[in-house]
This record gives structure tokens, C-alpha cells and sequence, in this order.
């Protein structure tokens, strides 16, 4: 019996959408759990699976892969011919692989994930999104989920090859898995980071400057993945077990937590203007400075070293994160619309506690100083229990100096916080204000506060070295600078003291407006309409990211 | 019934309660006095209208007139910078996933993706509305045919026509069953077959209880499909109701055409002594007045007549088209 192309075609659909009886039953039965299966995975990630493997990038890609895998284990097995049978060839074999698998794994992957959420915002289809019931953190998932995916078909496709390798010696097993697992998660962080910059660039000049930052990140990261993994193939894994599980811990809750403030910061700009954008991104903060401790913490297990360079480097990126964060919470929106108002904690203590996770630009500014006092005393407590280890050797400066320096860069980052508030109110007053632009604002100011005081001073000694003083105190690097030294005045200190908390304690007074009850009762219309939708019962909501229960009273 | 925007702006305020959804949820479609404005340009001005359950309310404006940024609004997809709006009783601006359950939106861009065919476009979709199982296979059946897509069900989509890929969209914005459709322009650039099956669709959707809002330029076709119109210019809405209605409202200028079988000649002296009258045009047994008045003004005349002696055959209020009335209300103005 002849079939139609056309016969063919709607027996197909018909199977599709379940209108054929010709399958057996227990087909049938299979089916219906491979739907349900399915309904349980993220739209979004069936979607881009869907033209992911459909896509010419994909092919070209995975073919390449393979030819270039099949290439090498030809072309490296013919080179190291005969010495391949009786000397470990596997290091060399596997940099060919590992240089293979990382050109798509860290560049191509994370590129399209970047291409795919920005296409959708350049054709229009986001907003289509958005009007479904999809949440904004559903569809960057989506992405990163069908970029995981993508990333596990190059990594089993180069499987039998790594295998190969394995079976020249030279490479032990642990070392493969390090390195399997560093390619996987540099290549899993740089997706969520690549994925995070698509929404910044709306206007087309922009896209390109855009596209050239994310480029030169993967072209970073690809670079430091890959110095690591070949010199970790070359020389094998020079750590010791403990220090081996450290690294791994490590690794993971520090690339997962940033991960997820990068999730959260990706999802809040897709997310409208009337809904609550910050709650999601500060707890996420906390959970990456939480981790950050406990790295730190952890490291000091690992002799004075390691933990030395592990509680510097980690201060370092946690301080430019509060600076950088603060700076984008004091350029929220003041204003608290209906929306954000009903979810608002409903107790007094509630709002007390949790008044930090309530946006707003006071809130942010003093949730942002407030972790960073929190992480400096918690780094400088490890710092302290470092200087205590039997390795322990002088490191140069002076506890003291470090405290009250650290003080101070409080200080000025609550009076620089200040700034960009009052800046950012007058950008308001005629324009829309995305969050970002308080850093830009922050720089600037910065910038200025430094340069203006110290080139007027050069200018006023015609041009030679001078003295500090007073007229200097704005500018923030030189006073550091002495403060480490210490050689700062006393008064300079303590204007920039006073002036830092006098901004800081002064919005926190301020702050007791927003613990008096303002939170608005969900309408009955609204809760019933999410009952109906959720078949939830009464009073509990999807609206209400703290687990506050704040949806459940009703007028 | 669609009220005018000063009426509405008068006592909308006072039906707010805290929360920002109202009480009243008679009117499908709510929008009171919304403000957009981007930068200095003023998008949308005070517009207030509402559109009840299962009508058609046709949207009519120049380019850049504001028709867009209300209808995004309404879809959720903009904020407005003062004013509300409602489906169904529901904020668009508190409650976006809410309305959003019951709302299907059609943009003028067809926004669809490559390497995608029509069904998988579909079940997308489909489950994005979180419609699961046996439901959504029944959901896509029902949209396939409705849409008339069976056919082509399992092409890519690249390769549509405009016609097709409109359908295609349409598909999309009912595969979850709205009450409420926002069609923005979905006629443009189509062929006049696929316009009028299009005008089929979207009248059999209607007469299923959907209420939809529907935006075009092509003012013949929203004339037979829509029950309202609403004319938009500047940001600013000029009229909205029925085509008569707002020809009623808005035309001074009216032209009456009468058949007599008497002495036309002295019918036309008698009616061009009245002050409203500015011309009569005697063409064989047609008398053809054009006059500056209302309805009463008009049933004065032909009375006039009748009392004179003059055998009245036929008397036909000259009917404006929707172009005629939209073209007097719009001054042509642009942003």
C-alpha cells in the first residue's frame, strides 16, 4: 500500500495531536506519560530545544565538533607515533580535546543564549512572553536550561574521546573529573553572565557595544578556563584532597550563588515597572555573602597561604559588589506601587526584620552599607584568626590601619550612596531612571570628588607635589591612602566620619516611615481570581515572595 | 455601552477602592483617564472609554495618533504614567498575570521564531498559558481548525504567507481561550481575500462573546465588523460610539436627498427660505438640500414639505462612511 507525502504528513499530525487509533494501546499509554512528563518541563526550554536542534548554528557547531574530535584523535595518534604505546600520551591528547570542547562549550553556547534572549527582545517575541504566564525568571532559565542541554550533547558527543585519552595514561581520574567539572560550570556561570547582559542594550548602537563586552568576557573566561585546565592536564592536580574538596565547595557555592544574582538580575529587567524588581536580587546578595564567608572561613584550613589569598581576593570582590549594588538600590524608584504595597509584610515585626528586602532606594542604601559593615567585621574576624596560624607570617600593614581605614571607605561610600540618590532624583524629574545609571553616577561622582580637589591643589602650588589637608577631604583616594599609612589628620578623619554617619543613621531614622503599616489589602476580586486560576485555597498566593502570607486577608 | 471620557472621568475616582480594582465590573474593558507620556512627547491623553462584554470596539487614529501605546497598555505591556486600566474588573497595572489569563494580544509585528513549525509554534504557546495534557492537544486542534492552519500545520513557519502567518498569530492570541482580544492592526498588508476571512474569523469570535478591541486603517472593514468605534488623534480620543452616533455628534453638515412627484421648482424655493439651509440642487425629480442642523432640523424640513402640498416619494438622509466621519473628527494632525 502506497502513502502519500501528504497522507503521511496528517497521519503525522493526527499522531501529534492525538487523534490517531492506530497505535497500539500501551503505545498509547506511553505517550500519555511522556506528555505529562513533558508538561512539567519549562515551556521555554522545550521551545528553545526545539530550534536549537533545528538551528544551522547547531549543526555546523556539533558537526565541527566532531570532525575536530575525529581529527585530532587521527592526527594526534599518527604524531605520537610509535612513543604512544609505551609513554602516557594522554595530556597531549587531551588538550586537543579540551581545546575542541571549550570553543563551543564556553563561547558558542553562552553567544547563543546571549543572541537567543536578545533576538526575542528584537523581534518582539519577549513581549509576546510576557503576556503569557510565563515569569520572567521561567524564560531566563528556559535559556540557561536549554544552553545546559546543548552543553551536555557536545560533552557526551566528545565522550569516547576523552575515554580514549584516558586509556593512553598520563591522566589520572580525578583530574578528568576536575576538569570535566570546570568546563561545565565556567561554561554554565558564563551563560547565566552572557544571558544577564542581553536586556542592558535596547537601541542597536548599543547592541554592538554590548555584544563587544559579553565577547571579550567569554574571550576572558575561555582564556583563564583554559590556562587552568592545561596546565592542570600538563602537571596533574598539585593540591591535596582536603585542598581538592575545598576548591570544589568552592567553587560551586561561589559560581552557584552568583549565578543566581545574576538569574535574579536577568529575570528584574524583564520584569514591569510596577512589580517588585529588588526582593529577589537582595536575597540572593545575602546568600552569595553568606557563601563568600564561609569560603573564606573554610580556607583557613588550607595553611596561611591560600586562606591569605583566598580572604583578600574574595573581600575584594564582595566590596566592589556592595559598592556596585548599592549604587544601583539607591537609584531605585522611591515610590511603592499599589503592586509592591500589598506584599509587603503584614506584622509589625514583619516589617521590622524584613523592612531590608522592601524596595526602595533608603532601603537599599542602608541594606547595602550594612552588609558591607557585616562583611568587613566577619572578614576582618578571619583575617584575625589567620594572623593566629602556626604559618602565620607578617603581612605588612597594620591591623589597625586596615580597621580604621575600612571605616572610613564606609563612610565615603554612605556619602557617595547619598550622592546618587540626590542625583538620581533630579534625573527623575524629567526622565525614566534605569537602575545602572546610579553607577554610572557613582563613578562620576567619585571621580570628580577625587580629582577636582587634588587638581585645584596642583594647580594652586603650581604644579608640584604638596601637602595633604583638609581641602582634601573629598578627595577619597588620597585620604585612604594616608589612612593606611597612618598619617591622616584627625579632623579630616572625623568629618568624613561624621558626614558618613550622619547620611547613614539619618536614613535609617527615615527608614521608620516605612515600618509604619502601609501595606494595602489584597482585593477580594484579585484573591478569587488566583484561587480560581491557582486552585489554591483561600489565602494563599503566589504573590508574596517572603512566605509572609500577606495575601490572605481580604476587603 | 460606551461612554463618552468626560462622563467617566467625572466619577471614576470615586468607585476606586484600595488595591486598585474597582468594584463595578460590568464593562468588560475599562480604561480611565490614562496618561503615557515618553520624555516630553504626550503618547496618550485622558483617554477614558469602556467597551462592554462581547462587542467589537474598533480603534481608529493616523499613525502616531496613540492607538499602540493604549492598546499595549491594556495588554499589559506598558505601564501608563497616570490613570488605570481594567479587563474584566482586573487592573492591567496590579494585576497584570491576572488579566493576562484572560487576555489575547496581536501585536502588528507578527513575532514569530525560526526553525519552528506552525504546530510546535502553537503547543509553545500552549503550555507558556500552562495548559497541560489532553487539554492542550485539544486546545491546538480546535485552533487549527478555527484558523484554518490544519493544512499547514507542519511547515516551517518561515515559509508562510502573510496571510497565513496572520492566521497563524490570530491562533496564538486564542490558543488559551481569552475573553478579551487586542488585535493591533491584524489587516495590514494582508490580500482582500485574507482580509475578508479574516473579517469571518473575527466576526464568529465575537459572535462566540469575545470582546474585542481591534485597531486598522482600513476604516470600510472596521465599519462592518465593529459595533463601536473610538477615533483617536494626538494622544487625545475625539468621539467614540456608533458610526451614527458619532456622526450624529459630530456632523453640522448633513444632506438630505428627496424624491418628489410635484413641482420641484417651488419645493426648492420653499425650502431655501429657511435660514439653515445652504443649498438646494434640483436634479430632474431629486431634490438634493444640504443644511446646517440636526436631526430636528431635518424632520422640520421634509414636514415643511409634506404641509406645503408637495408629494414626498422617498426622503434619504445622505449616510456618511466611517471615512467620511473619521476624516471630519481628525484634523490630520501628527506628534
Amino acid at each position: 500500500m502506497s502513502v502519500t507525502v501528504d497522507e503521511a504528513r496528517d497521519a503525522n499530525l493526527a499522531a501529534i495531536l492525538g487523534e490517531s487509533e492506530a497505535a497500539p494501546k500501551w503505545l498509547r499509554m506511553v505517550d500519555k506519560v511522556a506528555i505529562r512528563c513533558g508538561d512539567a518541563i519549562n515551556p521555554i526550554l522545550v521551545k528553545e530545544t526545539r530550534q536549537a536542534l533545528k538551528s544551522r548554528q547547531f549543526v555546523v557547531t556539533f558537526s565541527l565538533l566532531l570532525f575536530a574530535s575525529l581529527a585530532w584523535t587521527i592526527a594526534g595518534s599518527l604524531l605520537m607515533m610509535p612513543q604512544i604505546y609505551f609513554v602516557p600520551s594522554a595530556p597531549n591528547m587531551l588538550i586537543g580535546y579540551y581545546l575542541a570542547l571549550a570553543v563551543p562549550m564556553l563561547l558558542v553556547v553562552p553567544l547563543a543564549a546571549y543572541r537567543s534572549l536578545e533576538g526575542e527582545i528584537d523581534d518582539g517575541t519577549l513581549e509576546l512572553l510576557s503576556v503569557t504566564s510565563l515569569s520572567p525568571r521561567q524564560i531566563v532559565l528556559g535559556k540557561i536550561g536549554s544552553a545546559a542541554l546543548q552543553m551536555m550533547l557536545y560533552f557526551v558527543a566528545l565522550f569516547p574521546c576523552v575515554a580514549y585519552a584516558y586509556t593512553l595514561r598520563g591522566v589520572d581520574l580525578p583530574t578528568l573529573a576536575i576538569l570535566m567539572g570546570l568546563l561545565v560550570v565556567v561554561g554554565l556561570t558564563m551563560t547565566v553572565v552572557a544571558v544577564f547582559f542581553a536586556p542592558m542594550a535596547r537601541a542597536r548602537s548599543s547592541q554592538v557595544s554590548t555584544l563587544l563586552v559579553v565577547m571579550a568576557i567569554l574571550l576572558g573566561g575561555e582564556f583563564a578556563a583554559g590556562s587552568i585546565a592545561i596546565n592542570l592536564i600538563q602537571s596533574g592536580n598539585p593540591l591535596s584532597a582536603l585542598q581538592t574538596g575545598f576548591l570544589v565547595v568552592s567553587t560551586v557555592l561561589f559560581a552557584g550563588t552568583i549565578a543566581m544574582v545574576f538569574l535574579m538580575a536577568t529575570a528584574a529587567q524583564l520584569i514591569p515597572e510596577s512589580e517588585n524588581r529588588s526582593t529577589a536580587i537582595r536575597v540572593s546578595l545575602l546568600f552569595h555573602q553568606a557563601a563568600v564567608i564561609g569560603i573564606a572561613a573554610f580556607s583557613l584550613t588550607l595553611g596561611f597561604d591560600i586562606a591569605l589569598g583566598t580572604i583578600w581576593s574574595l573581600t575584594a570582590h564582595m566590596v566592589f559588589t556592595w559598592v556596585a549594588a548599592g549604587a544601583m538600590m539607591a537609584a531605585e524608584a522611591p515610590t511603592m506601587t499599589p503592586r509592591i504595597r500589598r506584599e509587603l509584610p503584614g506584622t509589625f515585626l514583619g516589617r521590622l526584620f524584613l523592612i531590608w528586602f522592601t524596595p526602595g532606594p533608603a532601603t537599599g542604601l542602608v541594606f547595602a552599607v550594612t552588609n558591607l559593615i557585616v562583611l568587613l567585621v566577619a572578614m576582618d574576624g578571619i583575617y584575625g584568626r589567620l594572623l593566629q596560624l602556626p604559618d602565620a607570617s607578617y603581612v605588612g600593614i597594620n591591623p589597625n590601619s586596615i580597621r580604621s581605614t575600612i571605616v572610613l571607605f564606609v563612610a565615603y561610600l554612605c556619602i557617595g550612596l547619598v550622592g546618587v540618590r540626590l542625583i538620581i532624583a533630579a534625573l527623575r524629574l524629567r526622565n525614566t531612571v534605569r537602575v545602572g545609571v546610579g553607577m554610572a553616577a557613582l563613578a562620576v561622582m567619585l571621580l570628580l570628588l577625587a580629582l577636582v580637589p587634588y587638581s585645584i591643589g596642583m594647580h594652586l602650588n603650581d604644579y608640584r607635589s604638596y601637602p595633604y589637608s583638609l581641602w582634601q577631604v573629598t578627595n577619597w583616594v588620597w585620604t585612604l591612602d594616608m589612612s593606611i599609612d597612618d598619617t591622616l589628620p584627625f579632623e579630616a578623619r572625623w568629618i568624613v566620619m561624621a558626614l558618613g554617619g550622619f547620611a547613614f543613621f539619618g536614613h535609617l531614622l527615615l527608614l521608620g516611615r516605612t515600618v509604619l503599616p502601609q501595606r494595602l489589602i489584597t482585593p477580594k476580586r484579585v484573591l478569587e481570581e488566583r484561587r480560581r486560576l491557582q486552585k489554591l485555597p483561600l489565602g494563599t498566593s503566589s504573590n508574596d515572595p517572603l512566605g509572609l502570607g500577606t495575601g490572605g486577608k481580604a476587603v | 455601552m460606551i461612554a463618552g471620557a468626560k462622563s467617566l472621568a467625572t466619577n471614576s475616582m470615586s468607585r476606586l477602592i484600595p488595591g486598585g480594582v474597582h468594584a463595578d465590573v460590568a464593562p468588560c474593558i475599562e480604561l480611565r483617564r490614562i496618561y503615557r507620556f515618553f520624555g516630553t512627547t504626550k503618547a496618550v491623553q485622558d483617554i477614558s472609554f469602556s467597551i462592554p462584554q462581547g462587542s467589537v470596539f474598533g480603534y481608529i487614529g493616523p499613525n502616531g495618533a496613540g492607538k499602540t501605546t493604549s492598546m499595549r497598555i491594556l495588554a499589559t505591556l506598558d505601564l501608563p504614567s497616570f490613570g488605570e486600566a481594567f479587563i474584566d474588573g482586573l487592573s492591567v497595572i496590579n494585576d497584570p498575570e491576572l488579566v493576562r489569563h484572560r487576555l489575547g494580544y496581536m501585536p502588528d509585528s507578527y513575532g514569530t521564531y525560526r526553525d519552528v513549525n506552525c504546530w510546535e509554534y502553537l503547543d509553545f504557546y500552549a503550555r507558556a498559558y500552562g495548559i497541560t495534557g489532553e487539554e492542550r492537544l485539544r486546545r491546538l486542534r480546535w485552533v487549527l481548525d478555527f484558523t484554518g492552519t490544519r493544512k499547514i500545520a507542519e511547515k516551517p513557519i518561515r515559509g508562510l504567507s502573510k496571510g497565513m502567518k496572520q492566521r497563524l498569530c490570530l491562533g496564538r492570541a486564542l490558543i488559551h481561550d481569552p475573553s478579551v482580544l487586542i488585535l493591533d492592526e491584524p489587516a495590514a498588508g494582508l490580500d482582500p481575500r485574507a482580509r475578508i476571512e479574516l473579517r469571518q474569523m473575527i466576526g464568529e469570535l465575537a459572535d462566540r462573546g469575545k470582546t474585542i478591541i481591534i485597531s486598522s486603517h482600513i476604516l470600510t472593514e472596521l465599519a462592518e465588523m465593529c459595533d463601536r468605534v473610538g477615533i483617536i488623534e494626538q494622544g487625545r480620543l475625539l468621539a467614540t460610539g456608533t458610526v451614527d452616533e458619532i456622526q450624529r455628534e459630530q456632523a453640522e453638515h448633513r444632506e438630505l436627498v428627496i424624491r418628489l412627484l410635484s413641482d420641484t421648482t417651488e419645493a426648492a424655493n420653499r425650502v431655501s427660505q429657511r435660514e439653515f439651509v445652504n443649498k438646494v440642487t434640483i436634479e430632474g425629480e431629486i431634490l438634493r438640500i444640504e443644511f446646517t442642523g440636526d436631526m430636528r432640523a431635518q424632520a422640520d424640513l421634509v414636514t415643511e414639505l409634506v404641509l406645503s402640498g408637495c408629494i414626498v416619494a422617498e426622503a434619504i438622509a445622505h449616510s456618511r462612511s466611517l471615512e467620511d466621519v473619521f476624516l471630519q473628527v481628525t484634523e490630520g494632525l501628527v506628534q
